[in-house]
Formats: structure tokens, C-alpha cells, sequence
């Protein structure tokens, strides 16, 4: 891993570690180290934040106000960001929409949204699961009808994370009936507040308000918010769905879970010893430190072959199982320590940032909520099960 | 501490049966449940439980009580489980109940329990500590007997039911063993912090500062309490097991309906090899543990060396199993055994608290070993 050690990357990584320390304010690291529930204005103020820094889109073209990072550098910046305790930087405009716009949008396409997405003062939302197209996304049936110079679209998008708060949508809908059914997908924009459309909350089992359900009724949608060609909607979505590559594997946020656990069991006792000098669950504890060791190795050795120029297959989903496997299993672990105190949850502390209710640590409600959120980790962006099947298709198909 | 064993017909175990599954369907407790923060009120509910006689399921018939034993509290607990049922029902009818039962005297019984039965009176066990963990031989909480009674001192941690209870069972080092006393929940020097667990039940933090108790208030001989109290709790322990069988029961009949019924790539799930056998894996995890259980519910009549083992061995593989079977139902069922709309994710809740209660899979792995386990001839 010889460029880690190249003299430029090794000061950008302290530049951006100084960076964080010295502007990630103060309440919004405190809410995101005790679990707690964020609310859009700590994402845009963190947002803009890195924007005036220029760094929310480092890894964007120059020309398109980015830094033009490298795969390294990219990845060195979420790791970290995410392990010093900044929130989770919102992918839907800066890492989903807006790649696919410079590189397959038009010039009023990408005059009109990137000023928007890289100051967070348009919020974005991803149109494409449906009821009934979740792991199997090409059995979509959200339908746009070309009338003259716009589309009307119908259709039912589901688990739309944060579209409670978005201004925009963009999404996969059928403009063509005939061939495959990749063929006839369009990649199309919507504007949230259009007549037409209407967002439902969808509470999951933590109790919190991430998800929704969106109803799309007659929604006019201007022709000139097609991106691209029509039809070619699943190939830019292809495009953006590879687009993460090594960040899959949130290094950052293990990083961040591991310090976590460990600090919460040196504060638990069991029989007068502190929870770490129980063998057993040092034992687990150190399990997931190797896995996390593993998993960086892993993202590193990927990184490397992207530097050396290899172009990239079907690996990110081994990255996607370790990664998300090794959260669920440490913030298992943090539940395993709080379970000596019986699991307490309250509501309240999580979404308004009141004191436990429990004689537990400070955090306890928000790494329950975490552990509970993270169930999620093994079935978003593609189940583990779908990954299994892109690996097993790549190592037995060729 | 068996005497009730026999007392129940097959006649009077498939009456039990009606009566409880006709409970948990007319209620059929979620969503109301665990629906986070709030402890449950359930007035109502508990009057309807003690109307069914099972407040008083291990109160023997002379005593007022229905007469049952462990394998009818394996069933009701089962039923329970099954229906997300969150009411007090451990720590008045099965910790409470049993060690009335064990310890208290004449006036004491007497006194207790017709309001137990009646659902008049709720109890809850004091016992654990915040620095014991999950170990079972807390030391903080002390009594000092002083003339016209005796003073207790010292903090309990996750008492399970405290907040709906009129009467807390504290235990208290003194003598070089436990004691037991009742002191009523409203007692000068208690102090209760309430909370709610991730699956909607009830407890509290609980400080003792100078409570004073009559002598009267004392339940068996001073430093005498412990054998009484392990084995309350190695029955409770089963007993959440019995809950934890029931929830694991419902959520592999959900899944494997969800699996039938859900399509995608144009055939429904259950067609997928890797979700059948995930599914089987479930379903073994679940027969293996209610056999296990049912061998271990047969020790409850033995001394406590080879109880000690099986408890410590069905509870674990209770817990693995809830682990498998929670976690699995949720990623079988996607995204939507993610929402609180479908049953899954309160189950999911309830296995992860059952798993916890009365020590988790390490912990009872350290007590399998510690006891001698090895495998029966």
C-alpha cells in the first residue's frame, strides 16, 4: 500500500483530520457519537460547511467546482470525516444525481442542479424501489406518457429514505413498453412540491421517521427533465449504482463503532470486573477488531488495483457483505454490553436529546437505535443475498 | 418447591390452552405494543389475566390459587410470547408467586396471596445490580437489623415490572447469605426510576436509601433467601425461554408465509435454495430448543448441580436460537420486516430482550461450564 505513504496523501489526510476537528461544530458531533436522530438542518449546516471548503464534491471534476480527487483521496476523506463523528454526508445529490448530470446530462440540465447539490440548498431523493421491484429493481412499473412537451408520470416509489425533506427526486419510470425491460427506462427529475405527488412516512422499527412511501398521481414532469436519452434510464442508473465502489465498506463508521464498544464496556461491570476483563467478550470484541483490519486491508488492496489502472468488477460486494456484517456484529456487541443493564430505549432521548431514562451510559438509547437501524445494513443498496449472487455470477460466468 | 406437578389433568392443560389462546387472539397485542417510551397501562388487561386464573397459575388450589406447574406455565408463557403479551406477569406470577410460595409464612401467604390471585396485588424482584451484570450474586444492597426492624440499604438495578408493582421483593446481603424482604413500592427511602425496555415492558433503577422494614416483612430466615431465590429465578429463566419460543414460533410461520407469497425475478421467494434453507435452519433452531427446554423444565425438581447445567444449556440455545430466528425474519422479509406496521420488528425486539434476560449466550455458556456440564448418561 505504497501510496499511503506518499508524503502528499499522508498531509492530506492531517488536513483533513484538522479540518474536521476544528469545524464539525461541536453539537452535531455530539448527536451523531450518542446515536442520536439528526434533523435535515444538521445535514445542511455540516453540508455547507464542507461546500465552503469545496470539499463536498472533491471527488468531481475541476470544471464542475470539484478538487478532482483521486480514489484514495476520496476514500481517506470519508474515513476520516466519518470516524472523527461527522453525520453521514447524504449521497443522494453529491455522489448519486450529480455525477450522473456532468457526465450524461445537458449543459442547462447541469447549469440548472449543480449549484443546487453542491450548496445542499436542494435537497435530493432516489426514486427506485417499488412495492412490488425491490431486489428484482427491473419489475418497476412507475410509468411516464409522453404529452407533448412533457411526461406524465404514475406510479408508487417505497422506502425513499429522507424524501420527507427533499425538493427533488430523480427516477426511474417505463417510458417504453417493448424488449427488455432494462430498455424502456427513463431517468427523469421531479420536483417534489409538483401537484401530483405526495409523500407518506414510513416508521421503522427503531421508531424513527428515515423512510417514506412515494405516490406519484398524473405528476407533470417538464420533457426537459429527461436526463439523457429516453430509455437509457438503467444505464445511468448502473452507472450511479457503481459509482461507491470502496466506500461501501464505511471503514470510518467501523472505526467509529470499534472505539464506541470499547469505551461503553470498560463502563460496564459484571460480578466487580469491568466488562473488558470478561474473556469472552474481549474475545469478541478483538474478533471484530481482526474483521476490521481485514476489511480496511481489503478496501486498500482494491484501491491500489484502481490506482494501478485495473478496471474495477465485481469486488465491491465483498466490501458491501464484510462491511455491513461487521457493523451489525459490533453494534451487536454494544448491545450485548447494554443488556446487562436490560436494554432500556427511549424514544425520547433519541429524537429530542433528553437524559436517559435508565441508570446507563450516556448513549445507551442511540446505540440500541443503531443496532436496531443497522438490521437495514444487509438488505439496502442491494441485499446481502443480491451480492452474493453478482460474485457467484462473476466467478462461475467467466 | 413441586408439589403442584401433578395436580393438572390433561382435561384442566387443554382448558388452559382455550382459555389463554382465546386471550392472546381477542388481544392480539400488537401494535399497541412496544411502541416505545411509554410503560404500558393495562389495567384492563391484567384484571382479564386474573379473571383466566393465571395470576394465581402456580398458587396452589388450597391457597386460593389454580394449581399449575411448570409445564402449564411453559404453555401460557408460549402464548404469551407468541401474542407480544408485555403485562407483569413474570414478576407477579411466576418470581412473586414462587417465592411466597418457598418462603413466606402463614400470615404472610395469607395476606398476599388472595390479592395476588384476585390481580389486586403486583410484585416485582429486586435482585440485580448495576455492578453485578448479569451475574446472579449482587453485594451492594445490605440489611442491618435495628431494633422495631430492619434498615436496607443500597441500589437495584433493571427491575423488571417495578413500575406497575405494589410490592417489591428486595434481596439484601446480611449474615453472609440473602435475605428477602417486601417493601411496599411507596415505602419512605425508595426511590424509583422508570424506564421501558426496547420490547415495551416495564422497569426501574431503584435506590434504597435507609428503607426501614418491620421484622414482619422479612420472607424466610435472615441470610437464608439464596437457594429460594435461584431457584425462582432458574424457573423465571425458563419461563422466558417458553415466551421466546412462542415469538420464534410466530415470526418462522410469518416468514415462511412471506416467503410463499412475495415474488420477485418472477417466482415467489420460497423458490430461492439459499432462503429454503435459511428457513430450515430457523425451523431446527426452534425444534432443538423446545426440546432442550422441555429437558430442562424435568431438572426444576432436581437439586441444583445438575439444574444449574440445563437451565444454563436451554437458555443458551434459546438464545442463540432467538438470535438466528429474529435476525433472519427481518432480512428474509426485506425492507419490510423493517417497519414497525408488521409484527416482525416486535418480535425482533422481543427475542433481543428475552436473550438478554437472566444473562445472554456467553453468560450462560460460563455457567454451563462452571456447573460441570457435560453430556447426561
Amino acid at each position: 500500500m505504497q501510496f499511503l505513504h506518499d508524503p502528499a496523501i499522508t498531509a492530506f489526510r492531517e488536513e483533513v483530520r484538522a479540518f474536521v476537528r476544528t469545524e464539525l461544530p461541536e453539537d452535531i458531533h455530539r448527536k451523531v457519537i450518542l446515536g442520536l436522530e439528526l434533523v435535515k438542518d444538521d445535514y445542511v449546516r455540516w453540508q455547507k460547511i464542507l461546500h465552503r471548503k469545496g470539499w463536498i464534491v472533491g471527488h468531481w471534476p475541476d470544471h464542475h467546482g470539484g478538487c478532482d480527487w483521486s480514489p484514495v483521496q476520496r476514500y481517506i476523506f470519508e474515513d476520516e470525516t466519518t470516524r472523527a463523528g461527522a453525520p453521514w454526508l447524504t449521497p443522494f445529490g453529491v455522489n448519486y444525481v450529480g455525477p450522473v448530470l456532468y457526465t450524461y446530462g445537458n449543459a442547462a440540465q447541469q447549469a440548472l442542479h449543480l449549484p443546487g447539490i453542491r450548496s445542499t440548498d436542494v435537497w435530493w431523493c432516489q426514486g427506485y424501489s417499488e412495492p412490488d421491484a425491490g431486489s428484482d429493481l427491473v419489475a418497476m412499473t412507475t410509468r411516464a406518457e409522453r404529452v407533448g412537451d412533457h411526461y406524465r408520470v404514475n406510479g408508487r416509489k417505497i422506502w425513499t429514505t429522507m424524501a420527507q425533506w427533499a425538493d427533488m427526486m430523480f427516477c426511474l419510470a417505463r417510458t417504453g413498453r417493448d424488449g427488455r425491460p432494462q430498455e424502456g427506462v427513463s431517468f427523469l427529475l421531479i420536483d417534489m412540491h409538483a401537484p401530483g405527488v405526495s409523500v407518506r412516512p414510513i416508521v421503522t422499527l427503531e421508531h424513527c421517521h428515515h423512510l417514506n412511501e412515494v405516490l406519484l398521481e398524473d405528476v407533470m414532469v417538464p420533457a426537459s427533465h429527461l436526463v439523457g436519452e429516453e430509455g437509457k434510464g438503467w444505464t445511468y442508473a448502473k452507472f450511479l449504482l457503481g459509482n461507491e465502489r470502496v466506500l461501501v465498506a464505511e471503514m470510518g463508521k467501523v472505526r467509529r463503532m470499534l472505539s464506541q464498544a470499547r469505551t461503553l464496556a470498560a463502563s460496564i461491570q459484571e460480578g466487580g470486573q469491568c466488562l473488558l476483563d470478561n474473556s469472552r467478550f474481549a474475545d469478541s470484541l478483538a474478533r471484530c477488531e481482526i474483521d476490521a483490519r481485514a476489511l480496511d486491508a481489503l478496501c486498500l488492496a482494491q484501491l491500489g488495483a484502481q490506482q494501478a489502472g485495473v478496471t474495477p468488477g465485481a469486488e465491491a460486494s465483498m466490501l458491501k457483505i464484510r462491511g455491513s456484517e461487521l457493523q451489525q456484529s459490533i453494534s451487536r456487541l454494544t448491545v450485548d454490553a447494554l443488556a446487562r443493564r436490560g436494554l432500556p430505549y427511549s424514544t425520547e432521548t433519541v429524537l429530542s436529546d433528553a437524559p436517559e431514562a435508565a441508570e446507563v451510559p450516556a448513549g445507551a438509547s442511540g446505540m440500541l437505535r443503531e443496532y436496531l437501524y443497522l438490521r437495514a445494513a444487509t438488505i439496502y443498496g442491494g441485499s446481502n443475498e443480491i451480492q452474493r449472487n453478482i460474485l457467484a455470477k462473476s466467478l462461475l460466468d467467466t | 418447591m413441586t408439589s403442584h406437578i401433578e395436580n393438572f389433568t390433561s382435561e384442566d392443560r387443554s382448558l388452559l390452552r382455550d382459555a389463554v389462546s382465546r386471550f392472546v387472539a381477542r388481544h392480539s397485542a400488537f401494535p399497541q405494543r412496544s411502541t416505545g417510551g411509554k410503560p404500558q397501562e393495562g389495567q384492563s388487561l391484567w384484571s382479564e389475566i386474573a379473571e383466566l386464573g393465571l395470576t394465581g397459575l402456580l398458587v396452589n388450589a388450597q391457597d386460593g390459587g389454580t394449581g399449575g406447574g411448570d409445564e402449564e406455565l411453559a404453555l401460557v408463557m408460549e402464548f404469551f410470547g407468541h401474542g407480544l403479551v408485555v403485562e407483569p406477569f413474570l414478576g407477579t406470577a411466576v418470581l412473586g408467586a414462587s417465592l411466597v410460595d418457598l418462603l413466606a409464612n402463614k400470615t404472610q401467604r395469607d395476606g398476599w396471596l388472595p390479592a395476588l390471585v384476585a390481580g389486586d396485588l403486583r410484585i416485582a424482584l429486586a435482585h440485580f445490580e448495576a455492578t453485578s451484570g448479569f451475574a446472579r450474586n449482587p453485594v451492594m444492597t445490605r440489611a442491618e437489623t435495628r431494633t422495631g426492624g430492619v434498615v436496607l440499604r443500597g441500589a437495584k438495578s433493571y427491575v423488571l415490572d417495578a413500575p406497575v408493582a405494589g410490592m417489591l421483593l428486595v434481596s439484601a446481603c446480611e449474615l453472609d447469605g440473602y435475605s428477602l424482604f417486601a417493601v411496599p413500592v411507596d415505602a419512605t427511602g425508595v426511590v424509583l426510576k422508570p424506564w421501558t425496555t426496547v420490547d415495551g415492558r416495564a422497569a426501574a433503577d431503584l435506590m434504597l436509601n435507609e428503607v426501614h422494614v418491620a421484622e414482619s416483612n422479612r420472607l424466610g430466615l435472615p441470610g437464608q433467601a439464596g437457594d429460594a431465590l435461584a431457584w425462582a429465578l432458574d424457573r423465571a429463566t425458563l419461563a422466558i425461554c417458553s415466551d421466546a419460543l412462542g415469538s420464534m414460533q410466530n415470526l418462522l410461520a410469518q416468514t415462511r408465509d412471506y416467503l410463499q407469497t412475495r415474488r420477485q425475478f418472477g417466482q415467489p421467494l420460497a423458490r430461492f435454495q439459499v432462503l429454503q434453507h435459511r428457513l430450515v435452519d430457523m425451523h431446527i433452531a426452534i425444534e432443538e430448543s423446545r426440546a432442550l427446554l422441555g429437558a430442562a423444565r424435568a431438572t426444576l425438581v432436581h437439586d441444583s448441580q445438575q439444574r444449574t447445567a440445563a437451565v444454563a444449556a436451554a437458555k443458551y440455545k434459546v438464545g442463540q436460537s432467538a438470535r438466528l430466528v429474529g435476525e433472519q425474519s427481518v432480512q428474509l422479509h426485506g425492507a419490510m420486516g423493517m417497519t414497525q406496521d408488521l409484527p416482525v420488528s416486535h418480535h425482533f425486539k422481543r427475542l433481543l430482550t428475552a436473550d438478554a434476560m437472566f444473562g445472554d449466550c456467553d453468560f450462560q455458556l460460563e455457567r454451563f461450564r462452571a456447573a460441570g456440564g457435560s453430556v447426561p448418561g
